[in-house]
C-alpha cells in the first residue's frame, strides 16, 4: 500500500546519479569548505611560515649552532648584535637554535606519522577487508594495547638500544599507529558493506581493483584528517622524549631539548623557555585547527 | 551484570602478563648490562653478581622466577641501590603518584565535563567560545611546557608558590597557613590535569551537542518536560559515555604526564625512581614500577568498562 | 470556533548553503473530533509544520505566522506555558521509535514521567496510570514490559509505548507523525485501531501525518496534500480519493498498486525527484514534474476554492 515505492525505485536512480555528479564535485566542494575556515586558514598560513623560517631561518643570522660565544651567554634578545632571540647559557644564539630546532621536530613528525601511517592502514585495512574472526583478534590486540602507557615502551626502547633519533622516530612510529588502524578498519567495513562494493564483487571485479577503486578513496578522507593529527602528537611525542633527555642527542637539537633547556635557566634566561614554548604551541595549534578544517571540509554533516 | 563483569575481568589478566613480558623482554635484550657502567668489576665477581640476580639462567627461566615473584609483590632488590627493595621504591614513590594522579583526573574530569556540557548548551556563546580556547589551548600546550610556564609565573615572578620542593614555601602558604600540605601540588596538578580538562571538555561537548541533536531529546521536550529535566534526565548520561570511555586512556596519559611533572618539581613519585631507573638500566626497578603503572592502567580500564557497562544499559546486553 | 487554527505559517532554517523554505504559507484549521490527514513526502514540511506549532523546531529555524490554539497563539506565547501544553493538551508523537525513546531509561520510567511532570501525581499513582495506559495499547505483559528498556522491544511494541506516552494526559490534539511506518503490516493495524478508538472515544483532534494513502483512506475525515512545504491540496477524505484537483494528487493515486492492479503492467511512478527545498523553483514546486505544466506554472498558484470544502494549489484546477 505504500504509495512511493514505484517512485522510490526511480528516485534511487536519480540519486544514484546525482551521488556520482556529486562524486566528482567532492573534493572541489571540500576545497571549498576548507578555504572558507578562517581558523584553518590561518593554521596553514602560520605552519608555512614556520616551515620557511626553519629552512632559511638559520642562514638569515650571521651565527651557526656551533658558535658559542662566553661573552655573550644568556643574553636577552636585541636588534644591535643580531641575536633576535637572544642567547643560551652557552652563548649560542637562540633564533639559530630554534629554527634548527624547528627542523629535526618537524621532520620527525612527519617521518614517525608516516611509519605510523603505514603500519596503521595496512593493520587496519587486512583487519577490516578480511573481517570476521581475524578481524576480532586484530582488534581485540589494538583494545589492550590502546589501553597501555606506550610511552613508557619507548623510554625502555631507548635506554635499551641506546639514544638514536632513528630509533626514536621508528619507536614512535610504531606506536602511534592504533586510532590509524581503527580508523581505517571502521571505514573498511563500512565501505564494504555497501551495495556497490558487493556489486562489484558480484560482477568478478578482482580484490585488489576493488581496494583501489572503491575502498580507498572512501577511506582516504578521514585518514588525512588524522595524519593531520597525528602530526603534532608526535611531535609532541618527541618533544617530551627529549625533555627528558632521551630523544634527540647534542649535536642536533629539537623543541624539545631546547624547552628542556629554558625550564632549567627560568630565572637568569626566561626567554629560553618561552620562545620555543609559543613556537612548539603554535604548530599544534595550526594543525589542530587544520584538522578540524578537513574534518569539516570532508564530512559536511559534522559541525 | 556479573558475567559482563567477569568478562571483562577475564581480559584485564592476559593484559597484563603482555605487558610484564613485553617489557621483560625488551629490557632483556639489551644490549649491555646493568654493571656495564663499573668496568674495574673482576670478571668472577660479574659472574657471582650475575649469579645472584639470576642474570645467568636462561631468559624464559628469569621470566618465570621473576613473574612468579611479581605475583606476590616481591619484585626484588634494586640493582643500582641494593640496600632498597623495589618494593620499598615503589612504596615510596606510590603515594605521592597517586595522590597527584588522582586529584588530577578527578578534577580534570569535573571540570572538563562542566565546562563541555556548558558550552554545548551554550552554543556559539562568549562562554561557548571559552570553553574552546581552554581546550584548545589545553590540546597545544603539554604538560612539559605548561609546568615551566606556570613554575615562572607563580614560582619566580609572583613568589605565590614553591618551586621544586615538598615545603609550604611561597606567599599563599604563608597567608594561608592551613593550605600549607597542599600548596606543593597545585602546580603539579595543573599541569597535569590541563590536557585532560582539554580533551574531555571537548569530548563531553560534542558528546552533548550530537545528543541533543537525537529524536529521543525532541520526544523528551514534545513531553513537556523542563528544559532542566530534558538535560538532566535525558541527556546527560549519553552525553557522559565517551567521557567515561576516555577515563582509561586518561589513567595512560596522566601517568605519562606524571613522569615529566614530577621531574619538573622534584616530587619523590614513582615517575622519577622510574626515569632514573630506566637511565641506570635498573631493570627490576623499572619493570617493577612499568607494572604498577600497567596494572593501575588496567584496573580503571576495568572500572571504567564497568561503570560504562551501568550506564549504559545496551552494553550489558550486546557483549 | 476551531481547536487549532494555523494562519500563514512559515518555516526557514538557516544552513551553509542559503535559507531553506521548509514550510511556506501553511493555513489551516483543525475541529474537536476531526480526523486530519497530512499527505507529502519527505522534506515536504507536514513534520515541520506541527512541530513549529509545539515549538519544537530546531534552533537554527525561525518561525512565522500564527497557531492560535483554543484562543492563544502558539507561536507568541511565553516558553513555559506553552511547555505545559505540550505533552498535556497538544501531544506529538513521533516515527522511528528505535530513536524516539530515551535509550538508557525504562520504558515506564519515561512514560511516568508525563503524568508527573503535567498531573503532579506520585510515582506510585503515575505507575497505575502507566499500566492501565498500556493494557489500553494492548502491550503484552504490560507488567514486565515496564521495567525494560527500549532496546529490548521489537517495533511495535516501541510504536505502542510511543503512543501510551502520548495519550497518557488525554491530550484534545493528538498528532501522529508516520506511526506505522517500519511496522509489518498487521501491526500497523493495530497500531491504526488503538489509535481510532482514542479518536472514537474522545472529543480530541487527530492528526495523521503520513505518506501511506492506505493509512489515509481508512482512518481520517479531511487530507491536507503537501509539496516543497506547501499545502497544494485540502478536501474532504472522499473527495481527495474520488475527484482529486491537484496534478501531484492525482499522480499520487495513480501510484497506488490495487488488488485489481494487472501483474504485468508496471507501475506508475512520478517521473523526476522530489524538490531540493534550498532551490525550490520559481512558482509551483511540482511544476517541473507535472505533465500538465503550462506556462502560467511560473507564477506562484495559491491555494483556491475548487468545490464545496475543497481547496487547490493550482492554475490548471482554478480554471476548470
Amino acid at each position: 500500500m505504500t504509495l512511493f515505492a514505484a517512485q522510490t525505485a526511480a528516485q534511487e536512480k536519480l540519486m544514484g546519479a546525482a551521488a556520482r555528479v556529486q562524486g566528482r564535485s567532492l573534493w572541489a566542494d571540500a576545497r571549498r569548505r576548507f578555504v572558507k575556515n578562517r581558523a584553518a586558514m590561518t593554521g596553514v598560513c602560520i605552519l608555512g611560515l614556520i616551515s620557511f623560517m626553519a629552512v632559511i631561518g638559520p642562514l638569515l643570522s650571521p651565527y651557526t649552532l656551533e658558535d658559542l660565544a662566553w661573552e655573550s651567554i644568556s643574553q636577552a634578545p636585541s636588534w644591535a648584535d643580531k641575536h633576535w632571540f637572544g642567547t643560551d647559557d652557552t652563548g649560542r644564539d637562540l633564533w639559530v637554535s630554534v629554527w634548527s630546532g624547528a627542523r629535526v621536530s618537524l621532520t620527525i613528525g612527519l617521518l614517525t606519522t608516516l611509519v605510523s601511517l603505514s603500519i596503521g592502514v595496512t593493520y587496519g585495512a587486512t583487519a577490516g577487508f578480511i573481517g570476521g574472526r581475524t578481524d576480532m583478534a586484530m582488534m581485540r590486540f589494538v583494545d589492550v594495547l590502546y589501553a597501555l602507557p606506550l610511552l613508557f615502551f619507548i623510554i625502555i626502547l631507548v635506554t635499551v638500544f641506546g639514544r638514536n633519533i632513528y630509533l626514536v622516530f621508528l619507536a614512535i612510529g610504531c606506536v602511534e599507529w592504533l586510532t590509524m588502524a581503527r580508523i581505517v578498519r571502521g571505514q573498511t567495513l563500512a565501505v564494504k558493506k555497501k551495495e556497490y562494493v558487493e556489486a562489484a564483487h558480484a560482477a568478478g571485479v578482482a580484490t585488489p581493483a576493488i581496494l583501489r577503486r572503491h575502498i580507498i578513496p572512501n577511506v582516504i578522507g578521514p585518514v588525512i584528517v588524522y595524519v593531520t593529527l597525528l602530526v603534532p602528537i608526535n611531535i609532541l611525542v618527541e618533544s617530551y622524549l627529549s625533555f627528558l633527555g632521551l630523544g634527540v642527542q647534542e649535536p642536533l637539537t629539537s623543541w624539545g631539548v631546547l624547552i628542556s633547556r629554558g625550564a632549567n635557566t627560568l630565572e637568569t634566561a626566561p626567554w629560553m623557555l618561552i620562545i620555543p614554548a609559543i613556537l612548539l604551541a603554535l604548530t599544534m595549534f595550526s594543525f589542530n585547527f587544520i584538522g578540524d578544517g578537513l574534518r569539516d571540509a570532508l564530512d559536511p554533516k559534522e559541525r | 551484570m556479573t558475567s559482563y563483569a567477569l568478562r571483562r575481568l577475564l581480559i584485564a589478566i592476559p593484559t597484563v602478563f603482555l605487558i610484564v613480558g613485553l617489557s621483560f623482554v625488551l629490557m632483556h635484550t639489551a644490549p649491555g648490562g646493568p654493571f656495564d657502567a663499573d668496568a674495574a668489576l673482576e670478571p668472577a665477581v660479574v659472574a657471582n653478581l650475575r649469579a645472584a640476580y639470576d642474570l645467568d639462567k636462561p631468559l624464559l627461566e628469569q621470566f618465570v622466577i621473576y613473574a612468579g615473584r611479581a605475583m606476590r609483590g616481591e619484585f626484588g632488590p634494586s640493582i643500582v641501590y641494593p640496600d632498597r627493595t623495589v618494593t620499598q621504591i615503589i612504596a615510596t614513590g606510590l603515594p605521592v603518584s597517586l595522590r597527584l594522579g588522582l586529584t588530577a583526573l578527578t578534577l580534570a574530569t569535573l571540570i572538563g565535563g562542566t565546562l563541555g556540557i556548558v558550552g554545548a548548551l551554550k552554543r556559539n556563546s562568549a562562554a561557548d567560545y571559552a570553553v574552546m580556547t581552554v581546550a584548545m589551548t589545553g590540546i597545544a600546550v603539554p604538560s612539559f611546557v605548561l609546568a615551566p610556564l606556570l613554575t615562572l609565573l607563580f614560582g619566580v615572578t609572583l613568589r605565590l608558590l614553591p618551586i621544586a620542593t615538598l615545603e609550604p614555601s611561597g606567599s599563599l602558604a604563608r597567608t594561608y597557613p592551613w593550605l600549607g600540605p597542599y600548596v606543593p601540588y597545585i602546580m603539579p596538578v595543573i599541569a597535569l590535569m590541563l590536557p585532560q580538562v582539554a580533551v574531555i571538555a571537548r569530548l563531553s561537548r560534542a558528546a552533548m551537542i550530537e545528543v541533543l541533536n537525537q529524536a529521543y531529546i525532541r520526544t523528551a521536550r514534545a513531553k513537556g518536560l523542563t528544559e532542566n529535566r530534558v538535560v538532566t534526565r535525558h541527556a546527560l548520561r549519553a552525553a557522559l559515555l565517551p567521557v567515561v570511555s576516555y577515563l582509561g586512556p586518561a589513567v595512560a596519559s596522566v601517568v605519562t604526564g606524571a613522569v615529566v611533572v614530577e621531574q619538573i618539581f622534584q616530587l619523590p613519585g614513582m615517575g622519577r625512581f622510574f626515569i632514573q631507573g630506566a637511565l641506570n638500566r635498573d631493570y627490576p626497578v623499572v619493570l617493577g614500577i612499568v607494572i604498577v603503572f600497567a596494572g593501575a592502567v588496567v584496573l580503571m580500564n576495568l572500572v571504567v568498562d564497568l561503570l560504562y557497562g551501568v550506564l549504559d544499559p545496551k552494553v550489558r546486553v550486546d557483549q | 470556533m476551531a481547536l487549532l487554527e494555523v494562519e500563514a505559517l512559515n518555516v526557514r532554517f538557516a544552513s551553509g548553503d542559503g535559507p531553506i523554505a521548509a514550510v511556506s504559507d501553511v493555513s489551516f484549521t483543525l475541529n474537536r473530533g476531526e480526523c486530519l490527514g497530512i499527505v507529502g513526502e519527505s522534506g515536504s514540511g507536514k513534520s515541520q509544520t506541527f512541530l513549529a506549532a509545539l515549538g519544537l523546531t530546531a534552533s537554527n529555524g525561525r518561525v512565522t505566522g500564527r497557531a492560535v490554539f483554543d484562543g492563544q497563539d502558539l507561536l507568541t506565547m511565553p516558553a513555559p506555558a506553552l511547555r505545559r501544553l505540550r505533552g498535556d493538551r497538544l501531544a506529538m508523537i513521533f516515527q522511528d521509535s528505535t530513536t524516539s525513546l530515551t535509550p538508557h531509561m525504562r520504558v515506564g520510567k519515561q512514560l511516568m514521567e508525563v503524568l508527573m511532570v503535567h498531573r503532579g501525581v506520585s510515582a506510585a499513582a503515575a505507575r497505575v496510570q502507566v499500566l492501565e495506559m498500556l493494557t489500553t495499547v494492548r502491550m503484552p505483559e504490560a507488567e514486565r514490559r515496564f521495567e525494560m528498556y527500549p532496546h529490548e522491544f521489537s517495533g511495535g511494541m516501541r510504536q505502542r509505548a510511543m503512543i501510551a506516552m502520548g495519550l497518557l494526559c488525554k491530550p484534545d490534539v493528538l498528532i501522529a507523525d508516520e506511526p506505522t511506518t517500519a511496522l509489518d503490516v498487521t501491526v500497523q493495524a493495530q497500531i491504526l485501531s488503538v489509535l481510532r478508538s482514542y479518536k472514537e472515544n474522545s472529543n480530541a483532534a487527530l492528526v495523521l501525518i503520513t505518506h501511506d494513502l492506505g493509512v489515509v483512506a481508512g482512518l481520517t475525515d479531511r487530507v491536507m496534500v503537501m509539496y516543497g512545504g506547501r499545502v497544494v491540496e485540502d478536501a474532504s477524505t472522499a473527495q481527495i480519493f474520488a475527484a482529486p484537483r491537484h496534478p501531484y494528487t492525482a499522480a499520487l493515486l495513480r501510484c497506488r498498486p490495487s488488488l485489481a492492479h494487472d501483474p504485468e503492467q508496471d507501475l506508475v511512478a512520478i517521473p523526476g525527484a522530489p524538490p531540493d527545498p534550498r532551490r525550490l523553483p520559481q512558482g509551483c514546486a511540482f511544476g517541473p514534474r507535472c505533465e500538465k505544466a503550462v506556462a502560467r506554472c511560473g507564477a506562484m498558484p495559491h491555494l483556491k476554492p475548487v468545490g464545496p470544502a475543497h481547496e487547490a494549489a493550482c492554475h490548471l484546477a482554478e480554471m476548470a
